[in-house]
């Protein structure tokens, strides 16, 4: 059993969370960016264990192109009956959970990402491989990522793929470290054993956890947007020069997601404001570096000014 | 590093799985290998097989780190399933791992330690294998002080546990008895606020919980049921650093059995502390002072990456430091071809067409392959040249700059090299601030020609030209399988951006920008020229104008200048 840290354990994470969530209500896929140790493949696997109930599907460093797309599987070729039997890739394997995580995606071989951005376009994934006589599979996941700047950026297209991203940053203060260390080495000394009072209490938290987000999912159908939000969208994407229509689209169908998280059924204009930051950063003109450029308080001054409908 | 500390350390590491990854800086080969096998003694439990010590070294390939098929012998031949250096078996102690130079490894060996250590999971699917578990296996590596601040620092923050020498003598195995690995002492508040407070900023949350799971080790090993002040200061000296002051509070106290309650309050706050029998009596004086730390336990000193001077090599895990040639196996599979060799088998394939073999003669029960059955993969050759040219139209007016070009051309003609065009300051462009970038396969793509003649426009934005050179430049000669190995850039300019990046950026130009355009372009210059494996060479016209400015851009970019006179002024 490979245990992870609960997700009611992650400390000062609060907008990876967020973006996770919101993610997970709309069916957004999530890039968590950020330094060495800032706990990006935790908070996400913590995230996947408490609303999947398993660590999410991955795609790691290495990944051959027959375990992406699928192939034959070569225990049923070897067994003492050999037979050809399908064994599905990852990308079907996601399209069951809903999530395909990828940890270090900027170390990712060039030709798995153009399987991986061809899918995600597409929605389907075709197997021309190993003589198969399979038809084109629609499949639909939600693409999370991690990565570290410091390795090398991503090319803009998967970039672009990633609904919501989020620059994680640790505050590196005493008190968070304190907590941090405190709940890690808590939940070290109470993991071995599943019936004990501690590890029953997170239990019942994700369980609580796993119940609103089910909720809000159901709830994010209904959820109306009014005309003054949409328009908020609109002056938003002006102001940032945004090309094509992506970004909008993200930004409203995420402030559904938070509306419906926040148990109502009609979208605020704030909501429009809380999600454009991670709708947005990587879509600005010229962030053709792979990397996001810094969200600052020039974008927080033009977005609030977008918002206000102030030109 | 004397025998103490490195026993203390030793156990330490062999008690908690987490604790993994040692570096020893200037340490030679017999040293690790002394240490290692220290660390095995230290983590067999009695009566169970001995940890296998595992060496890594620049040839070793991403195939034979993780579990793949190898052909093996038995009756007719017969893939197997085989377990990689790195695999770890459920029903065997995790491997000991010696890296002797972490500076000189491939870089499989590097992208392994970075997937491997302080992971909660390692996640493995290569060619039909899929298998996952928790990692447990302990790294012992070495590399010279000297090179550290050039390693990248993601891979570097997976070894907190930093050993100094000089090594002297054997390490004091301590015994890890049963007892202390069933030891589950809690940490009380105080205490981990002592460890949050000796770990100086902006030391990684790894390097802190390292030193938390270390004093958590030490008194594992003395059977203590609580984490206490004394085990800070030695973890602290094993590290090399000052420990913090114990808080003003009274000193930590074990608690009584069974006091773990928990309730959904105490998840975000520090349980409180029961009072219980004073261990404290136990403790030697000097255990609670202040010890006096050694020169060469400065933390600087054993964290080279955290000095301001340090410079990494850029993207190392995807580039990192080739093996021998010819040992890797290079290039995306696109099909396969009947094998020559046994070596880079296509394994389906070849399974497939002694299936078939099989069926035909009616043959039952599992596959025995024939020779005629074996396939290998067939690879695509990419090329490993690329040429990058950016072109500022806005200089050229009617003159004419390829002659100063056809070297370059000719170059990326024989060289078979990849083409990226960066063009800027003409008048078709879609935005004058921003340039535009294409990729073409070789130099004979049609688009090229046109690329020489566009009529120029008004702005300039060199610096944006440039800082997107050195992106491509990055991109392309630092992803793994795919990189490569020299690169050439052609920079055609008179070397007069007047565009700020950020305007190029923002889209706009917000007030007078003076030389701002030439600064930029001049600090972007700078950073191409750190990049290893590039040419760069600027091409630019005779002008009585501001006649330094290539020069100055040549010379930023650590390149050669050519300067190609137009023949009317040719005398």
């Amino acid at each position: 059993m490979i245990d992870i840290l609960p997700y009611p354990l992650i400390v000062d994470q609060d907008e990876l969370c967020e973006a996770l969530e919101v993610g997970y209500v709309a069916r957004l896929g999530v890039l968590a960016t950020g330094q060495r140790g800032t706990a990006k493949s935790t908070t996400i696997r913590a995230f996947s264990m408490m609303a999947f109930g398993d660590l999410p599907v991955t795609l790691p460093m290495g990944v051959t192109d027959d375990r992406v797309l699928g192939g034959l599987s070569v225990d049923a070729l070897l067994g003492p009956e050999p037979v050809e039997k399908w064994q599905p890739g990852l990308l079907e394997k996601a399209s069951a959970t809903g999530m395909l995580y990828i940890d270090e995606v900027n170390l990712l071989e060039d030709h798995i990402v153009n399987l991986v951005l061809d899918t995600a376009a597409s929605g389907i994934v075709t197997f021309p491989r190993d003589n198969a006589d399979r038809p084109p599979t629609q499949i639909q996941f939600a693409l999370v990522g991690s990565m570290n700047p410091d390795e090398g950026p991503l090319r803009p297209q998967l970039l672009d793929r990633f609904s919501l991203v989020v620059g994680v940053e640790g505050r590196g203060d005493r008190e968070a470290r304190a907590k941090i260390l405190h709940n890690l080495l808590e939940y070290e000394l109470h993991r071995d054993d599943p019936a004990s009072p501690y590890m029953q209490v997170l239990h019942r938290e994700n369980a609580a956890k796993r119940k609103q987000l089910e909720e809000a999912r159901k709830r994010y159908r209904s959820v109306t947007v009014p005309d003054d939000a949409v328009a908020a969208c609109a002056r938003i994407a002006e102001e940032f020069h945004l090309v094509g229509h992506r970004g909008e689209m993200v930004m409203l169908r995420a402030a559904r997601a938070a509306a419906a998280r926040a148990k109502r059924r009609q979208v605020t204009v704030e909501d429009v404001r809380k999600v454009a930051k991670p709708a947005l950063v990587h879509r600005r003109p010229n962030v053709d570096s792979g990397s996001p450029r810094p969200w600052g308080n020039d974008e927080e001054k033009r977005l609030t000014a977008a918002v206000g409908g102030e030109r | 590093m004397n025998p103490a500390e490195a026993g203390d350390l030793l156990a330490c590491a062999a008690l908690d799985p987490a604790l993994g990854g040692l570096l020893f800086l200037d340490a030679g080969g017999r040293t690790l290998d002394r240490y290692a096998a220290s660390l095995a003694t230290a983590m067999t439990v009695a009566g169970e097989p001995r940890p296998a010590v595992v060496h890594l070294d620049s040839a070793s390939s991403e195939e034979e780190l993780w579990p793949h098929w190898a052909v093996a012998f038995r009756g007719g031949a017969l893939f197997a399933r085989a377990a990689g250096r790195l695999s770890e078996a459920p029903d065997a102690p995790p491997p000991v791992i010696v890296v002797p130079d972490l500076a000189r490894v491939g870089s499989a060996v590097l992208r392994a330690a970075v997937a491997t250590l302080g992971a909660d999971v390692v996640h493995v699917e290569r060619h039909g294998i899929s298998e996952r578990w928790r990692p447990a296996a302990r790294w012992v590596v070495g590399c010279a002080r000297r090179d550290v601040p050039m390693l990248s620092p993601h891979l570097l923050d997976r070894f907190p546990i930093r050993c100094a020498g000089p090594y002297r003598g054997e390490p004091e195995v301590r015994a890890v008895d049963p007892a202390a690995r069933q030891a589950r002492p809690r940490t009380p508040p105080a205490v981990v606020e002592m460890i949050a407070r000796t770990m100086p900023a902006p030391a990684s949350t790894r390097r802190c919980l390292a030193l938390a799971r270390t004093a958590r080790a030490l008194a594992r090993l003395r059977h203590g049921q609580t984490v206490r002040e004394a085990d800070v200061v030695r973890a602290a000296e094993l590290f090399g650093l000052s420990p913090a002051r114990p808080a003003s509070a009274p000193p930590a106290v074990e608690p009584a059995p069974p006091a773990r309650l928990p309730a959904a309050a105490s998840l975000g706050e520090p349980p409180s502390v029961v009072d219980g029998p004073d261990e404290l009596a136990e403790l030697p004086a000097s255990s609670e002072a202040q010890p006096a730390r050694p020169a060469d336990l400065e933390p600087a000193r054993r964290y080279p990456e955290d000095d301001e001077e340090a410079v990494p090599q850029p993207y190392a895990l995807r580039w990192g430091t080739p093996g021998p040639a010819g040992s890797r196996i290079t290039g995306t599979i696109i099909g396969h071809d009947p094998a020559g060799s046994a070596r880079d088998l296509a394994v389906v394939p070849t399974l497939l067409r002694a299936l078939r073999r099989s069926r035909l003669r009616r043959n039952a029960g599992p596959l025995r392959l024939a020779r005629d059955d074996l396939r290998q993969n067939r690879r695509e050759q990419r090329s490993r040249r690329l040429l990058v040219l950016v072109v500022d139209h806005s200089c050229r007016r009617d003159w004419d700059c390829t002659p100063g070009l056809a070297e370059h051309l000719r170059w990326a003609y024989d060289q078979a090299a990849a083409v990226s065009i960066i063009e800027l300051g003409h008048r078709g462009t879609a935005h004058d601030l921003r340039p535009e970038h294409y990729r073409a396969r070789t130099v004979i793509d049609p688009r090229l020609p046109a690329a020489f003649d566009r009529e120029p426009g008004g702005a300039t934005p060199l610096a944006a030209g440039l800082d997107q050179a050195a992106q491509e430049l990055r991109r392309s000669m630092h992803r793994g399988w795919a990189a490569v190995d020299v690169a050439r850039l052609v920079v055609v300019t008179d070397g007069r951006g007047n565009v700020p990046l950020a305007a190029s950026a923002s889209g706009r130009v917000t007030g007078p920008v003076a030389r701002q355009g030439i600064d930029d372009a001049l600090a972007i210059a700078a950073v191409i020229a750190r990049l290893q494996r590039v040419e760069a060479r600027v091409v630019a016209p005779d002008l009585q104008q501001y006649p330094t400015l290539p020069a100055e851009l040549a010379k930023a970019m650590g390149g050669r200048l050519t300067v190609v006179a137009d023949p009317a002024d040719l005398p």
